[in-house]
């Protein structure tokens, strides 16, 4: 990924030397009276994230019976039922394994997010769709992308350039905060900026570190100093972010720095997770309106998802193995408790974005949330008909309230379709059987 | 007849034995520092009482070892971002006024311009132990630029050297191991590592931390690179306590303890299991590990056998035993005829490798056939129905083994369960918190089974056939091998594998003997550059 | 050799006859025909409260003890009284409370009611009338008339048990039972339990010297205030099968004779001192003189029942009234001056030489116990990391 400081510096030129942000949000002076656009007829920055939740639905339960627009909502979606509107939800899509294994609560989560299904269990052969995402559109805010999740394992991100780089997530309400809205954040609607001289200092570490580059270059075989060139990657990210501190941001509107969440416990306990899970969705919603970042990741509960009641003990993964279906409910009424609670978790997310009040609308509509699980019903670990959800309108690109029924097509079509719809230049994406250039048309506005 | 005598009397004078193989060495790594040897290092290098609080990139665990997933990790953004502010952090408190008089060989001039000498002096001193080889000029020079600019911006010498040293601490040469190859002269055309790459590894193997100041000099001082001298290195680090250091790290690794950090039990089922108990079960073996193989110098194997442990208050709340000491550990010994003998029946296996509410014959079979024995066990397939296998109250099916032997004889499964479950199920009499148990539902508990036809009767003997399988040792020399170099044995350490296995025999399984054989080795610092083939995997794991 | 393990139910013929059949078969006298070695029993008290009783109506008909806010709002005009009753007056009604001639004085532990009870008026404190109340019958009679009290006791009344039996002692309820916040499910008895799982104090109870679980005229009964505090699991349930200290300090081991009875123990009485703490609100000792335990030792390893004795008043009232200080009062409902004056009135033991007046006042604690391991220590160092040597008296 390269840095565009040439057309940065010549910008810097054309304004007569006073720092102008180009590709940085936007100066409020651009928008017009209504805050809703360039003057010159542009947009507000739009934003993409991913959100996931571990051991599917019950399809019976979670599948509208009609397409297209206006489709009804089964008992599983009730939680989105105040945003149907905002939401498009896809069923039906499959994930093509070309003969590998089924691995359990992995193969069909990593073929959603990057296209092809591993051949090992634990391999990732293609960066996730927020990666690519983020490689086009998080190179201009302070923190390239945001990953957080609600069970307490930071191993527990689906944010992955490849099996060896996976950005890991935050955990702690707390610590998501100070990493935001700590000492280092530079508030966007300040009157006053005075740049911290120790940020320039800084600044002279990391420039002396990447003059090592040249020395690992000269002696290191292909694979290790793909390594490198990642950590030569990261110095350079921290450089950026650094670089941005150094210039007064340009105001938010709907930017209002929260109060600091308590410091509280996390784990897999439901409570604790929605707990935690709300305190993070706020911190995220108002990261974004305060431009702080434009790409996030959320993980709710993991693949194999770890959730338990409090003070009971089987989790629910093992409850989607283990209970046998109830014959006069037609299902697992406790992994189910659980898949609910999962889309309440989603319907509070969804409503946390809607909440924020951003030019004439607020933040859900210049948002893309791309929301899915691994699995479609977790008992028999199918990957046919893995659960996808679009939710806010991101700036007028995409459309929502409708119901595509995918008819056994390779899943990659929506990460193609979203790709695109967020402006990465792809015409063909995936891999073997899910390899795939034709985008879904109802979803492009 | 006096020939003869010389003869015999020359070989004996050789050394008893037979010689290390040739062998072409594996290739040279470079490997990103465990959270475990990061903090170790800062604490060496800066004083136990620095404090070192940040999220580092998880460690990856590949091909059972995270020792070998250090060759495959990188940093990450939000990892950068950790270790340039636990850097610029560890820093601030080196040279905080409390630290900074034991840490400084020099005075500025004066406190608060720069002072270029002084500053390289310190940066040119600490920096050798944190790239763990003298710096560069160039490397120096530019540490020291960055401490002046500082120290002017901020009006303050300290201040200002903070920023030098923090670049040392962020930057990749602390952060990774390096290890560098140069053109070995007694055997022309072929490589080694050079001295401090030597020093490197045998540090990290021997301690799992950075090589010390008298490590470093040795390497200056061309003593590695003669018999002799790496010896009395090697010996120097075998007899010092840090020894347990390094010997726990191995078994710490090997035998996956990472995984108590994900380990949850039902409160309900098993409510004396808590986190006290988890963390004081990981210590309890590795006491046991460190009291047979170091203090004691026993049999590798006896590890399974042994009914000698050690006792927290925590631990005796589970075991239903009384412990003296408040706070710590104490020495036990179960009597002749308790359950409890052996590695496997202890709770830092037991637990860690059960479900939250029961136990799993699976789970524990899978983890003596990969950790134990190096045995590759294949995944299961995607569309299992476990919900016979799960049903714990089925009147039917009362025990484990009867839920199992109902799902074992689909033919699908067999394949795989039956290298599994028979050795899960000899222990059954512990349940998935470790406790000892009579029976289960009412029924008693049938523990017995084989192993690589070595039959078993109870988890006991189950223990006694480990200690007979001679997979066991051949996969402790392999795991030690691959944590100490990070990589598989390649085709061409084939033959010396062979010969550490068999030396390990007649070593009388002793661990520190087989370290001390690896630490002194032609092999251990002999690189082949282009590694010849792929890693050998199916013989040795 | 072969160790003959000691009989079940011992009679001295069947010594006798074990004995002959040792020296019989050419074997060595066995060394418990000497003395029997017995097994050891150890618990730690898992809860333990005063043994409250809700008698209706009848306890208290004269309404529940006043709190000193309550006394001081009562003697004022009704217009004075209705102002600083208001939500919104409460920090001047203290500051008026505290100050001087106030009814609660200045400062802590300087000249205030509870710190000197004698020194202040305040109404007496109302007390159980009704006749029926748990406890223990301490003094062996039914009745204890004036002249014909047993001896080291004063003439007092006795109650009744709830299940019946006559002659219970507990005059410490008589005096505290009208008071809110010693009624049965009030603040105390629910300090009393919670401070137990929180790790505030330890009770341990060792049987050593057992034979027969069930019956067993002989045996050793330890109770014993460990420093140690107890484990509990994730719902704050005391986990059984801990290892737990006796206490280094002798005040606090009290031991005494006792004997099984179809499974329940009794001991003789001995004076027992017990750690208390309470969140910081008190820091003190249950000082229980002829302190007597009946056990029901049950057939799953747990055990129930109680604790009778007699409470030294001053040390009570220095340890629990005193210490809780003036703010406490008005928390749980008393007046100091009533209390102090309620207890002594009623104290029924100990009668001082010199003025004969009784100086410690009959109670009961109901408690449960689960298993546990008692640790003594050895005559080798074991305090913290890493002892080599560990024995223990099992």
């Amino acid at each position: 990924m390269s840095m565009d400081f040439g057309r940065r510096t010549l910008l810097k030129g054309m304004m007569g030397g006073g720092a102008v942000m180009v590709g940085l949000p936007l100066l409020d002076c651009f928008l017009n009276t209504n805050g809703t656009a360039l003057a010159a007829g542009g947009r507000m920055p739009v934003r993409f994230g991913t959100w996931f939740w571990g051991c599917g639905m019950t399809p019976e339960r979670f599948v509208p019976h009609t397409v297209g627009a206006n489709y009804d909502i089964p008992v599983e979606l009730k939680a989105i039922e105040p945003f149907k509107d905002q939401v498009t939800v896809l069923t039906g899509f499959q994930a093509l394994l070309d003969g590998r294994s089924n691995f359990p609560h992995s193969s069909g989560n990593i073929a959603v997010r990057t296209g092809s299904a591993p051949d090992k269990p634990g391999e990732v052969k293609a960066p996730t769709i927020d990666v690519l995402i983020g490689d086009v559109m998080g190179t201009d805010t302070r923190f390239r992308s945001l990953e957080m999740m609600a069970t307490g394992d930071p191993k527990h991100s689906y944010s992955m350039r490849n099996a060896a780089v996976t950005n890991p997530s935050e955990v702690s309400p707390l610590a998501l905060y100070t990493r935001i809205f700590g000492p280092e954040f530079q508030d966007p609607n300040s009157a006053d900026f005075k740049p911290d001289p120790r940020i320039v200092l800084r600044q002279s570490v990391l420039s002396a570190i990447k003059d090592h580059r040249d020395r690992f270059e000269a002696k290191l075989g292909s694979a290790d100093k793909a390594r490198l060139d990642q950590y030569f990657t990261s110095v350079r990210q921290l450089e950026q972010q650094l670089d941005l501190q150094l210039q007064k941001p340009p105001p938010a509107e709907a930017c209002s720095i929260p109060k600091s969440p308590p410091d509280g416990t996390v784990g897999t306990d439901i409570e604790q997770a929605t707990r935690n899970h709300k305190l993070m969705a706020e911190l995220l919603a108002m990261a974004l309106a305060c431009n702080q970042t434009k790409v996030f990741n959320v993980v709710f509960s993991d693949s194999a998802s770890s959730l338990r009641r409090t003070g009971s003990s089987t989790n629910h993964h093992q409850l989607t193995h283990e209970e046998q279906i109830d014959p006069a409910l037609g299902y697992q009424p406790q992994a189910t408790w659980f898949v609910e609670q999962s889309l309440a978790a989603w319907g509070q997310f969804v409503a946390t974005l809607a909440a924020v009040k951003e030019g004439d609308g607020t933040l859900l509509d210049n948002t893309l949330v791309f929301a899915q699980s691994d699995t479609q019903f977790a008992k028999t670990h199918s990957v046919v008909g893995i659960p996808v959800m679009i939710a806010g309108k991101a700036g007028g690109r995409v459309k929502t309230g409708i119901h595509i029924a995918g008819n056994g097509d390779p899943i990659s079509r929506i990460g193609l379709t979203v790709q695109q719809i967020m402006g990465v230049t792809v015409d063909k994406w995936g891999t073997q059987s899910m390899q795939t250039g034709k985008s879904i048309g109802e979803l492009i506005a | 007849m006096r020939r003869v005598i010389a003869f015999a009397t020359l070989a004996l004078l050789a050394g008893c034995g037979p010689s290390e193989p040739q062998s072409s060495g594996g290739p040279p790594a470079i490997r990103r520092l465990t959270e475990a040897q990061y903090r170790q290092s800062i604490a060496d290098i800066f004083g136990p009482d620095i404090k070192v609080s940040g999220r580092f990139d998880p460690d990856m665990r590949t091909d059972g070892l995270l020792a070998v997933g250090t060759g495959r990790v990188t940093v990450t953004p939000s990892g950068f971002e950790q270790y340039e502010a636990m850097a610029r952090n560890i820093a601030g408190q080196a040279l905080d006024e409390k630290h900074r008089d034991a840490a400084m060989p020099c005075k500025p001039a004066s406190a608060r311009v720069p002072d270029d000498a002084c500053a390289a002096q310190f940066l040119g001193r600490v920096g050798r132990l944190l790239f763990r080889r003298p710096l560069l000029e160039s490397e120096l020079k530019a540490q020291v630029e960055v401490a002046n600019k500082a120290t002017q911006t901020l009006g303050n010498f300290y201040s200002g050297l903070e920023f030098g040293l923090a670049g040392l601490i962020a930057a990749p040469e602390f952060v990774f191991r390096e290890e560098d190859p140069e053109p070995d002269p007694a055997h022309p055309g072929s490589q080694r590592l050079t001295a401090y790459s030597k020093a490197q590894r045998l540090s990290f193997l021997l301690w799992n931390t950075a090589p010390d100041d008298e490590l470093l000099a040795a390497a200056a001082r061309g003593e590695l690179n003669d018999k002799a001298g790496l010896a009395r290195q090697a010996d120097r680090l075998i007899a010092s306590p840090r020894l347990n250091d390094g010997v726990r790290a191995f078994f710490s690794d090997m035998l996956s303890f990472d995984a108590f950090d994900d380990l949850a039990k039902d409160s309900v089922i098993y409510p004396k299991f808590n986190i006290n108990v988890a963390n004081d079960a990981k210590e309890q073996t590795l006491r046991t590990i460190t009291d047979l193989l170091i203090t004691q110098h026993g049999d590798y194997r006896d590890l399974f056998t042994t009914r000698k442990t050690f006792l927290s208050r925590p631990l005796g709340l589970v075991y239903r035993l009384p412990v003296e000491t408040r706070t710590g550990f104490e020495p036990h010994e179960f009597a002749e005829g308790d359950p409890h003998a052996g590695l496997l029946t202890e709770i830092s296996f037991l637990a860690l490798h059960s479900h939250p509410g029961r136990s799993s014959a699976t789970l524990r079979g899978k983890a003596v056939r990969e950790l134990l024995l190096c045995q590759i066990v294949p995944a299961p397939p995607a569309n299992v129905n476990f919900s016979i296998v799960q049903d714990t109250n089925n009147p039917q099916f009362k025990t484990a083994r009867d839920r199992l032997t109902a799902h074992r004889s689909n033919p699908t499964c067999a394949g795989c369960h039956k290298i599994m479950d028979p050795i899960g199920l000899g222990l059954e009499a512990f349940d998935g918190a470790g406790q000892f148990r009579d029976g289960e539902n009412g029924a008693p508990i049938d523990a017995s089974g084989e192993i690589d036809g070595l039959p078993f009767k109870d988890a006991a003997s189950l223990g006694n056939a480990l200690h007979d399988d001679p997979a066991t040792p051949a996969c402790l020399v392999t795991d030690i091998y691959r944590y100490a170099s990070g990589h598989d044995p390649v085709p061409g350490e084939k033959d010396w594998m062979g010969y550490l296995q068999k030396q390990f025999a007649a070593d009388g399984y002793r661990l520190p003997d087989l370290l001390r054989r690896i630490a002194v080795s032609d092999d251990f610092y002999r690189i082949s550059p282009t590694p010849s083939g792929k890693p050998v995997k199916e013989a040795t794991r | 050799m072969i160790l003959v393990q000691t009989a079940r139910s011992e009679t001295p013929a069947a010594h006798y006859a074990l004995a002959l059949a040792a020296i019989g078969a050419g074997l060595m006298l066995p060394a418990w025909s000497t003395a029997s070695a017995g097994t050891t029993k150890g618990f730690v008290v898992t809860a333990m409260e005063y043994a409250t009783h809700d008698g209706g109506p009848a306890d208290c008909p004269g309404g529940l003890a006043m709190s000193s806010k309550d006394y001081y709002l009562q003697n004022l005009p009704p217009a004075e009284r209705e102002r600083l009753s208001k939500g919104e007056n409460v920090k001047e009604l203290f500051k008026l409370l505290y100050a001087p001639g106030g009814n609660l004085g200045p400062g802590k532990r300087t000249h205030n009611q509870c710190a000197d009870p004698t020194d202040f008026q305040g109404p007496p404190l109302p007390t159980i009338q009704g006749a029926v109340a748990d406890g223990m019958n301490l003094d062996g009679r039914n009745e204890s008339t004036p002249g014909d009290a047993a001896p080291n006791t004063c003439a007092h009344q006795k109650f009744t048990s709830p299940t019946g039996a006559p002659g219970i002692d507990n005059q410490f309820w008589r005096a505290m039972g009208c008071i809110r916040g010693y009624r049965p499910d009030a603040d105390i008895v629910k300090y009393q339990n919670a401070n137990i799982p929180g790790g505030e104090y330890t009770v341990l109870i060792e049987l050593t010297g057992v034979d027969d679980i069930r019956n067993d005229p002989d045996v050793q009964v330890g109770i014993y205030a460990s420093p140690d505090r107890v484990t509990v699991d994730a719902a704050q349930n005391v986990l059984p099968d801990s290892s737990l200290s006796v206490p280094d300090d002798p005040r606090y081991r009290a031991v005494a004779h006792g004997r099984i009875v179809d499974g329940v123990l009794t001991t003789d009485p001995t004076d027992v001192r017990l750690k208390y703490k309470s969140q910081g609100y008190v820091d003190t000792d249950y000082y229980i003189k002829g302190a007597r335990l009946r056990l029901e030792l049950k057939p799953d390893g747990t055990a129930k029942g109680m604790l009778g004795g007699y409470y030294d008043v001053e040390t009570f009232y220095d340890g629990f009234i005193r210490q809780a200080q003036v703010v406490t009062s008005v928390l749980l409902s008393y007046t100091c001056p009533g209390v102090y004056g309620a207890l002594n009135n009623l104290a029924d033991a100990y009668p001082d030489a010199k003025t004969g007046k009784c100086t410690a006042i009959s109670t009961a604690f109901r408690l449960e116990a689960i298993p546990a391991f008692i640790i003594h220590p050895t005559d080798k160092t074991k305090t913290a990391q890493d002892t080599t040597q560990g024995a223990v008296n099992r």
